[in-house]
């Protein structure tokens, strides 16, 4: 499908969120999808790129939706989505993929953060205050939130004040310490665990490679439900190119090897941190 | 003027229109169904099979490169059992031509693969993937002209639908490879697989795939496919599957030109699912603006003055 850039803003430095407006599309996602956008420059990048959804809503004039995607410019395809302004088209497909799912009985959600991996979690914050979980199961008792950011530095920190608004409890950490506590955004994960009495809880993350593989360590060690969502690179998105291969642990004893490969686009890209294998 | 004429045979195949999609491109059909009407095309290609199922190789699996793309997939499937039983009647349901792409790693495991599929109904056709790239011993097959005869062979021998070994470009005179091919019997011919290529990341001087070399595909390498259709085509009288880089008509009407007598679309699926329905629309529109009434004539009807 084709969509119009209605406004790209340049949050500083290297941050964007574009907004595009797209006729026939329904306004409806779960928290963790993601659409495959690309913008047309002739066969040069070829592929589509995998965005996580940050927000939908009603198109103007209350037709179709709008969706709101955060990025960060980090090669040839996002410099070419940051150069567009309004009135700019871009090919969308989406939105794909599974979501984050919150467990009925869930009293604490731990939302944690790194970089660019912001926004599906600030997706599944904002979802948890207006329906009380993550979407799909019908209303529960609201679950408390408490969100980790964390980054390089200052300017890496985003959404604070979104999270704050969803009601959740944010702390930052930068590697700098420009903002926040020095130090790795894991580091706050296991403070607040340490100290806190038991309750339900469950982690909820997206970021860098390294800190998902140290959150699943974190959430083994507490023995608490944790879902990721991961990242690798995808050629189609719709399971395909068979590119984005997650190794997981395989349940099944069929004689086959026991770590096999999910697709990323496809079975998750969220995914039970247990079964990753690192 | 009358719509003009679509259809093709291809070693006794009847297509109704010469595009298909491209081995690994497509999955089983059933990924696409929610964006693409697939039986709206004159064939389709199934993901390559092989005996047991295989897991595939570890990420990264693909790169993107200047116009193309690297992969390293490593021929993950089902095999052929889960094949036959839960994909192939979900295939079948879209009552076109169905060529079913095998690899072994034996010429008796061929054979056997190939026995599996004899008599099966919506089983259309065999393409040998003689030529993968990304899986040890996968390229041997492809770039040794008797090994490729005697693949041809054995699969022929148990096989009563149209054989097409699909020719790997990774060879130093690919018309050798291909009159081996019909020395052993195909029917036709698809051509070309990937051509091999590496991609680095300088600032991690990491590969950036796992397995360091890997497939290149896409528009990037639609010139060396060209010019091996156009040289297997005056050299060997087998029906050939244009394949590399098409991603409009006139991509594959190009491949026509150069004596494909069908094309496969690939890569450009991944960019937009209805990739191989556009090219097959784009094809149509060049006869209509052009006056070709039938898309047979174009086959080989490349006007070459320099030759």
């Amino acid at each position: 499908m084709r969509g119009q850039v209605t406004a790209n803003r340049d949050l500083g430095h290297g941050y964007f969120c574009v907004a595009v407006e797209v006729e026939g599309l329904r306004p409806k996602f779960w928290p963790g999808q993601f659409f495959m956008l690309r913008v047309e420059n002739g066969s040069d990048p070829l592929l589509p790129r995998a965005y996580s959804i940050y927000r939908m809503a009603r198109g103007r004039r209350g037709r179709g939706a709008r969706l709101d995607l955060l990025y960060k410019v980090v090669g040839r395809g996002t410099a070419l989505l940051a150069g567009l302004r309004a009135g700019e088209a871009v090919d969308l497909l989406g939105p794909l993929g599974n979501e984050f799912t919150v467990l009925r009985g869930t009293t604490e959600l731990l939302l944690v953060a790194g970089g660019i991996g912001v926004p599906p979690v600030v997706a599944l914050a904002e979802t948890v205050a207006a329906k009380g979980n993550g979407g799909r199961a019908r209303s529960v008792r609201r679950p408390a939130m408490a969100a980790f950011l964390g980054g390089r530095s200052k300017a890496d920190i985003l959404c604070a004040a979104e999270f704050r608004r969803a009601g959740a409890r944010v702390s930052v950490a930068t590697e700098d310490g420009s903002a926040g506590r020095r130090g790795l955004v894991t580091d706050l994960l296991e403070r607040h665990l340490a100290g806190q009495p038991a309750a339900r809880r469950a982690i909820y993350a997206c970021g860098p490679h390294g800190m998902l593989r140290r959150v699943a360590e974190v959430a083994a060690a507490h023995g608490l439900p944790c879902q990721l969502s991961m990242e690798a690179p995808m050629g189609c998105g719709i399971g395909i190119c068979m590119g984005c291969a997650i190794p997981v642990r395989w349940p099944e004893a069929d004689g086959g090897p026991a770590v096999r490969y999910r697709l990323c686009c496809k079975d998750g890209p969220v995914f039970e941190a247990d079964e990753v294998v690192w | 003027m009358r719509k003009p004429s679509l259809a093709v045979d291809l070693a006794g195949l009847r297509l109704k229109n010469p595009v298909m999609t491209a081995s690994g491109t497509c999955g089983y059909a059933e990924e696409l169904a929610p964006y693409a009407d697939l039986s709206g095309l004159g064939a389709v290609v199934v993901k390559t099979i092989t005996l047991l199922p295989r897991v595939g190789n570890p990420a990264p699996r693909i790169a993107e490169t200047p116009s193309g793309m690297l992969n390293s997939i490593g021929l993950q499937n089902v095999g052929i059992e889960a094949f036959l039983r839960e994909k192939l009647p979900i295939l079948r349901r879209l009552k076109v031509p169905i060529l079913v792409n095998i690899a072994g790693k034996s010429v008796e495991e061929y054979a056997e693969l190939a026995k599996r599929l004899e008599g099966v109904p919506g089983v259309s056709a065999l393409e040998l993937n003689i030529s993968c790239p990304n899986v040890a011993g996968g390229l041997d097959y492809g770039t040794d002209p008797s090994l490729t005869r005697e693949v041809v062979r054995a699969v022929k021998q148990v096989s009563s639908v149209p054989v097409v070994p699909k020719l790997s470009p990774n060879v130093t005179d690919i018309t050798v490879v291909a009159r081996a091919a019909a020395d052993g019997g195909a029917d036709a011919l698809s051509l070309i697989n990937t051509l091999l290529g590496v991609a680095i990341d300088p600032h991690s001087r990491r590969p950036k795939i796992h397995t360091v070399t890997g497939g290149l595909s896409g528009p990037a390498i639609k010139p060396v496919a060209l010019r091996m259709v156009w040289e297997v085509s005056r050299t060997v009288p087998l029906p050939l599957i244009g394949i590399g880089g098409i991603q409009t008509g006139e991509d594959a009407v190009e491949f026509l030109l150069a004596g494909a007598t069908a094309v496969q679309v690939g890569t450009a699926t991944f960019v937009d699912p209805r990739a191989p329905l556009k090219v097959r629309d784009g094809i149509a529109a060049y006869c209509a603006r052009h006056g070709v009434r039938d898309v047979r004539t174009l086959v080989g009807a490349l006007q070459a003055d320099g030759e």
